[in-house]
């Protein structure tokens, strides 16, 4: 697999504070790299490195785009978490001008507007204004901006923030053809589920640090691979006493057990005692969700 | 360049097809013209209407008044009693009764009754009647008519400095190049404050980090200001094109003539470097903020800044070449504005004078611009509030 993307050690201050501390990751061709961090971690600075908007005080960036290392603006992409266009003018104009901005053919331009707009329900709309359209519609047409010129590198930030749940699964979908075709896309989002469905790999970063950098799988693998939901009265100090458990949430008659890594499901049923409170059992393999919150608040480390 | 250029397009496209853009465009001229001529055809409306007025004449003076000049009073000599003239015009409109007897030659006062409205300016009258009562006077002492003539005459002071043919220019000859000169510095201002609302807008719309994941933050800002400088220069052209011909068909004065005339070279130079002095500053302040409402005390004195000529305007009228304009020549940013009304209203500007505030302008305008780019690199990406002063001090050391 070739490398689009090659970030190796950058740093960012803003006076004293570091936002970005020693952080080095690749981009495959073709792959959706997950970038995963709680707010205020450096994700966007990092985004706005990678895209050149921002320089970093140390480290590299390299490019392997359209056969030449340097930065292409032409062939990158970009959905900002600050969603917005000019709301004054009209749809197709704006698009056209990105477009241009692109270096993009317009003939063509147009030609791909027009298939974004039928694939996604925005036909007849392409002379409309911004501010006559719904904020959902608004949002579809910042995702055809960020792609109208098929960029090799494709960065995403919280992509489907604000479609309802139909909208996202086409988006899902898009996002997915997208990087079948060859793009490379950096996502960012605090949407674990979206995360785990199209990313193989993930990059998280806490406090400007790398916490994570690994296959998806192989980051479950790690981190305890199983949690065990358990409705019944029990009290916590004897759950947490059981074998294999690291650590217990407990709401009422519902307890959340995490398991210790590498303990298959059955290890942890056959040492279960006889006088455990059973009215339902759920063991499922970690979540995405629980292994960011468990990395960030350090409930790993028990 | 290529992308500022596309960015300039863009804007100058976006404008014109904001019907706010070509409303103001065509209205600004025929506001103008509404604000400047409404005031004088009322006053015109106003003079205009006759003016009746009734004289008891007891000491004989009626002889003397010149009737070929009394403008708009018409004037009536009367013999009726005091209280049936006063009951006459009462009711009536644009009606006076005066009365000139041996009173009002030892009083020194001439008591003029108008109906109760529309007295509008009686002052003429009041010459008109002086000069008969005192050339009756005059008459009683024994001097002949020619000798009235000659101290009747009034004396004009008639101004003709030695050293300059300047004051031999016909008001016309002075009058375009200062309008036209006053136009210009409003381009300059409105095309500045422009750009300074595209530059908030761009942030409001939330599109930067899109549009400067494609060109540099550099050539966005060039691009702005390249593409208001030619929407200026729209504006300008379309206030033009109503302009002339309606000075050359309302005043019978060939404009053109008087505007081909060799000050124009510095002046558009003074307006231009003053357009990339303003821009810079506008783009770059815009970028600090959040929204046009909220601006800092900071803010908004920069946004005063091209206001600055207007405060010296006065002093610089009454003495183009006094202390006050060498003051405003040589600081950067009063420079345009005080020049183009200069070079507009005197010829004797030493061109040592203009070269050397011309050459601080540019050097002034050249830092501005590099002080702009780096404020606007950093501005424009910052969300959610307007920055203190202190954190573009900050961001420029950056």
């Amino acid at each position: 697999m070739s490398v689009v993307l090659k970030v190796r050690d950058i740093s960012k201050s803003f006076g004293k504070s570091t936002v970005v501390d020693h952080i080095s990751f690749e981009l495959n061709k073709g792959e959706i790299l997950g970038l995963v961090g709680p707010n205020g971690a450096g994700k966007s600075t990092i985004i706005r490195c990678v895209l050149g908007i921002i320089h970093p005080d140390s480290g590299s960036i390299e490019y392997f785009l359209d056969r030449t290392s340097g930065l292409n603006p032409s062939k990158l992409g970009y959905l900002p978490e600050e969603r917005g266009l000019y709301k004054d003018a009209r749809i197709i104009d704006i698009l056209l001008y990105i477009a241009s901005l692109k270096n993009y053919p317009l003939d063509k331009a147009r030609q791909k507007a027009e298939e974004y707009f039928a694939k996604l329900d925005l036909k007849g709309k392409d002379k409309a204004k911004i501010e006559e359209l719904s904020k959902g519609m608004a949002q579809k047409v910042q995702f055809i901006a960020s792609i109208i010129h098929e960029p090799e590198f494709l960065v995403l930030d919280e992509p489907l923030s604000g479609f309802d749940p139909v909208t996202q699964s086409i988006f899902i979908e898009e996002i997915k053809n997208l990087a079948a075709k060859g793009t490379s896309i950096l996502l960012s989002s605090h949407q674990m589920n979206m995360v785990e469905s199209l990313c193989t790999r993930i990059f998280m970063i806490n406090k400007g640090k790398r916490v994570l950098y690994d296959d998806l799988d192989r980051i479950k693998d790690r981190y305890g691979s199983y949690k065990c939901e358990l409705t019944g009265n029990n009290r916590i100090q004897d759950l947490i006493n059981l074998p294999h458990v690291i650590r217990v949430e407990q709401d009422g008659l519902k307890s959340t057990l995490h398991l210790e890594p590498n303990i298959s499901p059955n290890d942890f049923i056959k040492r279960l005692p006889p006088d455990l409170e059973i009215k339902e059992l759920n063991i499922t393999r970690i979540s995405l969700h629980d292994i960011f919150v468990n990395t960030i608040t350090g409930g790993f480390s028990k | 360049m290529k992308n500022a250029l596309k960015v300039a397009e863009w804007e100058i496209k976006r404008n014109l097809k904001n019907k706010a853009f070509i409303i103001s465009l065509l209205l600004t001229p025929f506001l103008m013209l509404i604000f400047g001529l409404i005031p004088t055809l009322l006053a015109k409306f106003e003079t205009d209407q006759d003016f009746t007025v009734y004289l008891r004449d007891e000491l004989g003076v009626f002889e003397e008044i010149d009737l070929q000049n009394l403008g708009r009073f018409n004037l009536i000599r009367t013999t009726d009693e005091p209280e049936t003239i006063k009951n006459a015009i009462q009711g009536g409109k644009n009606q006076a009764f005066v009365i000139i007897d041996q009173e009002s030659l030892t009083e020194g006062r001439i008591t003029v009754y108008t109906d109760s409205e529309g007295q509008g300016n009686l002052s003429p009258l009041n010459q008109i009647l002086q000069t008969a009562i005192k050339s009756r006077m005059l008459k009683n002492f024994g001097l002949t008519d020619s000798d009235i003539a000659l101290l009747n005459q009034p004396y004009q002071l008639n101004i003709v400095p030695i050293s300059t043919d300047d004051d031999r220019r016909t008001i016309p000859e002075k009058i375009i190049p200062a309008v036209f000169a006053g136009v210009l510095f409003l381009a300059v201002f409105t095309s500045g404050t422009m750009i300074f609302q595209s530059a908030l807008q761009e942030k409001k719309d939330k599109m930067v980090e899109l549009i400067l994941s494609s060109i540099k933050a550099e050539e966005l800002m060039q691009g702005k200001i390249l593409g208001y400088f030619v929407l200026g220069l729209i504006q300008v052209g379309v206030w033009l094109l109503f302009g002339i011909p309606a000075a050359q068909l309302y005043f019978k004065i060939p404009v053109l003539k008087y505007l081909l005339v060799p000050e124009m070279v510095p002046m558009l130079f003074f307006a231009l470097a003053g357009y990339l002095l303003y821009a810079a500053l506008f783009v770059a302040i815009g970028a600090t903020m959040e929204d046009a409402q909220s601006g800092s005390s900071f803010q908004s004195i920069v946004i005063l800044i091209p206001m600055l000529p207007f405060f010296l305007i006065g002093p610089i009228i009454v003495n183009p070449s006094g202390i006050i304009a060498l003051v405003g020549t040589y600081f950067p940013l009063t420079t345009p504005g005080i020049m183009l009304a200069r070079l507009s209203l005197s010829q004797h500007i030493a061109l040592w004078e203009i070269i050397l505030s011309g050459a601080i302008l540019l050097l002034t305008v050249w830092i501005m611009m590099k002080l702009a780019g780096k404020l606007f690199k950093v501005a424009i990406l910052m969300y959610g509030k307007n920055a203190t002063f202190k954190e573009v001090v900050k961001w420029l050391r950056y």
